[in-house]
């Protein structure tokens, strides 16, 4: 993936997160906590911290520096979005650092499944694309919490585009 | 979203998607249309026609090929698969007869009840392949639901940069 597409969805991802921010808020602070019924996560937390997971585990493994405490943080949004936003920014902060030719080039890192060779561009997707692989689990703990889909996050990647365009459909 | 990264998506939904045929074909005979319990969508078809008709909607919209033509609610696995096949056919014959002007040129587009916005064909396309992408949370929420002892694939990308090694 180019420098563009990746830029491209970490907007995306951006607005999409914002959007199930303001999508919860009014739900109140047990909204994030309660578990769902037959879920595994078991809950919205559960599953909103482990994408926030995802970008920590991924900057770490770049820069080479510790993952971000947070696992004594409370279970509720500011903490989980401050947790977010800060790992999404040391993300890109490496982003930034890395000129075209260092974003294509295969380096070594660890994964959970062990060392792999792996171009940062690379690593930068899977991180991002992590996160829109957990959209639908959002939408199905929400639909478990009786929330009519009228109400869910509208984060389609159209919904993004039609933001960006200025429309309102 | 240029060519490249849209031509690497679609290569990534197709490997997804075979990772899934693998596992679906492992299931006990009616786990695929049988509801879970607190699933709205209900069931394995169910998400997985939704991902196909995913292509066939937004295609209708660009390449005029008309309407929706497949009802997926009652299909077994073997008619979602083909109808999957069909309409990325299309895709791949669509993203090929456009220059790279054209996908990215601004067109109308009708979206819902009679609306009709401007978005290039790269736009339309990427939204395809992302919607595609979310509805994988979803299918690994069944998997846990219908308790199955059959494991949901890992799609994460990086497994799709190996298996393309």
């Amino acid at each position: 993936m180019d420098r563009a597409t990746i830029e491209e969805l970490f907007d995306y991802t951006g607005w999409a997160w914002e959007q199930i921010g303001a999508a919860l808020a009014p739900r109140g602070p047990e909204i994030i906590t309660t578990d769902g019924p037959t879920s595994g996560w078991p809950a919205l937390w559960d599953c909103l911290r482990h994408v926030s997971i995802g970008y920590d585990f991924w900057a770490s493994s770049m820069d080479g520096r510790p993952a971000i405490e947070f696992d004594k943080a409370p279970p509720d949004w500011s903490a989980l979005n401050d947790y977010h936003q800060r790992a999404r920014k040391r993300l890109h902060e490496r982003l930034i650092l890395l000129d075209d030719v260092a974003l294509a080039t295969p380096r070594e890192v660890e994964t959970i499944t062990g060392p792999g060779a792996y171009t940062p561009a690379q690593l930068f997707f899977n991180a991002l694309w992590h996160d829109r692989g957990h959209h639908g689990d959002i939408n199905t703990l929400l639909y478990q919490h009786g929330i009519p889909d009228d109400n869910w996050p509208w984060i389609e990647f159209r919904a993004f585009i039609n933001n960006k365009r200025g429309y309102n459909e | 979203m240029n060519r490249a990264a849209i031509e690497e998506l679609y290569d990534y939904d197709g490997w997804a998607w075979e990772r899934l045929a693998e596992s679906v074909q492992l299931l006990p005979q009616g786990t695929f249309e049988r509801p879970a319990k607190g699933s709205g969508w209900p069931s394995l078809r169910n998400v997985l026609g939704h991902i196909a008709h995913g292509y066939h909607i937004w295609l209708s919209r660009v390449d005029a090929a008309g309407p929706p033509t497949f009802d997926s609610a009652d299909a077994d696995w073997a008619a979602i698969d083909d109808y999957y096949a069909d309409v990325r056919t299309r895709f791949r014959a669509y993203l090929e007869s456009l220059s790279d002007a054209e996908l990215q040129a601004d067109r109308d587009v009708p979206t819902w009840e009679g609306q009709v916005l401007r978005y290039t064909p790269a736009e339309v396309l990427s939204h395809i392949l992302v919607h595609a992408r979310a509805h994988h949370g979803d299918l690994y929420t069944l998997y846990h639901q219908l308790e199955l002892d059959v494991d949901m694939p890992l799609l994460d990308y990086r497994y799709y940069v190996d298996s393309r090694r």
